[in-house]
């Protein structure tokens, strides 16, 4: 690994994709040892981690909550409710 | 099956709806999308007994549907095409590699932030301004936690242009919130 490989513009973009796959362990070294020396550097890593976690949460509140966001119409309902009764009182040709 | 299927639409729908509009970005498309989700699960409810949850079993459909209308959408551009993406994640570094617009102190905790809804606003505004290249990867991995392989198989793109991607995504949010949050705190 050259040295020049690990600049902050460098270690920044592999600190993200860190996230997405696991580092050869030649580069985990080489982002290691400048994030000891790079406050910034340790700070976006922080960061790009916060959002991460935020997601995570972000996920969760969507499935476990709808009255975070707009819900659907009674009507809606009415008509997703009518399709699901149709299609059960009308099974497919092949049955008959 | 301890409900009827009718009794899934008041119990989870919107539920479902929430989660589909924000993967998918119009009303018109989440609401077909919860519509199959229901329709499929009809079809299927027969080998529902070995799931575990109703609600998790109707989310597992509405996720497989998102992958496959993702699948579709996703225009597989080359990373030259966002030229302008590039520009703007490159700005923050001179020549030699070094931050010119360093990053800002971010002096919170994800779980406070979450309880302030001004924040969750702000969050979703981010979220929903980051171009749809970037949302796609972004959401699949970030809000349905798809792996990376499933990511790139179903958008049919490289694992380098999937680690490109979201490193462009994270650089919008991240700038997003701290321009929009951060910034005066």
């Amino acid at each position: 690994m050259k040295h020049w490989m690990f600049r902050c513009r460098d270690v920044s973009r592999m600190v993200s994709e860190s996230m997405d796959r696991e580092l050869p362990w030649q580069k985990r070294m080489g982002i290691r040892l400048h994030l000891m020396m790079c406050r910034l550097c340790t700070r976006h890593k922080k960061q790009l981690e916060m959002i991460r976690e935020l997601m995570g949460r972000y996920s969760r509140a969507l499935e476990e909550s709808g009255s975070l966001s707009l819900s659907l119409t009674s009507e809606e309902k009415g008509r997703i409710k009518d399709l699901l009764q149709n299609s059960l009182n009308s099974p497919p040709s092949g049955q008959q | 099956m301890s409900t009827e299927p009718l009794e899934w639409v008041d119990l989870y729908s919107d539920q479902l709806y929430a989660y589909a509009l924000r993967m998918v970005r119009s009303h018109d498309l989440a609401l077909d999308l919860v519509q199959e989700t229901f329709l499929a699960a009809l079809a299927g409810k027969d080998s529902f007994e070995s799931r575990s949850k109703e609600k998790t079993w109707l989310f597992g459909i509405l996720k497989h549907k998102i992958l496959d209308h993702l699948r579709k959408k996703d225009r597989h551009t080359s990373l030259d095409e966002h030229d302008e993406e590039k520009h703007a994640w490159e700005k923050h570094f001179n020549e030699q590699g070094k931050w010119t617009i360093p990053p800002g102190l971010w002096n919170a905790k994800a779980e406070d932030l979450f309880e302030r809804k001004e924040f969750f606003d702000i969050l979703e505004k981010c979220i929903s301004r980051l171009t749809e290249n970037l949302a796609h990867v972004f959401m699949l991995r970030e809000i349905q936690e798809e792996t990376s392989e499933s990511v790139c198989q179903t958008l049919n793109i490289s694992q380098n242009n999937l680690w490109t991607r979201m490193y462009r995504a994270r650089t919008a949010i991240r700038e997003c919130l701290e321009e929009h949050w951060f910034s005066d705190k």
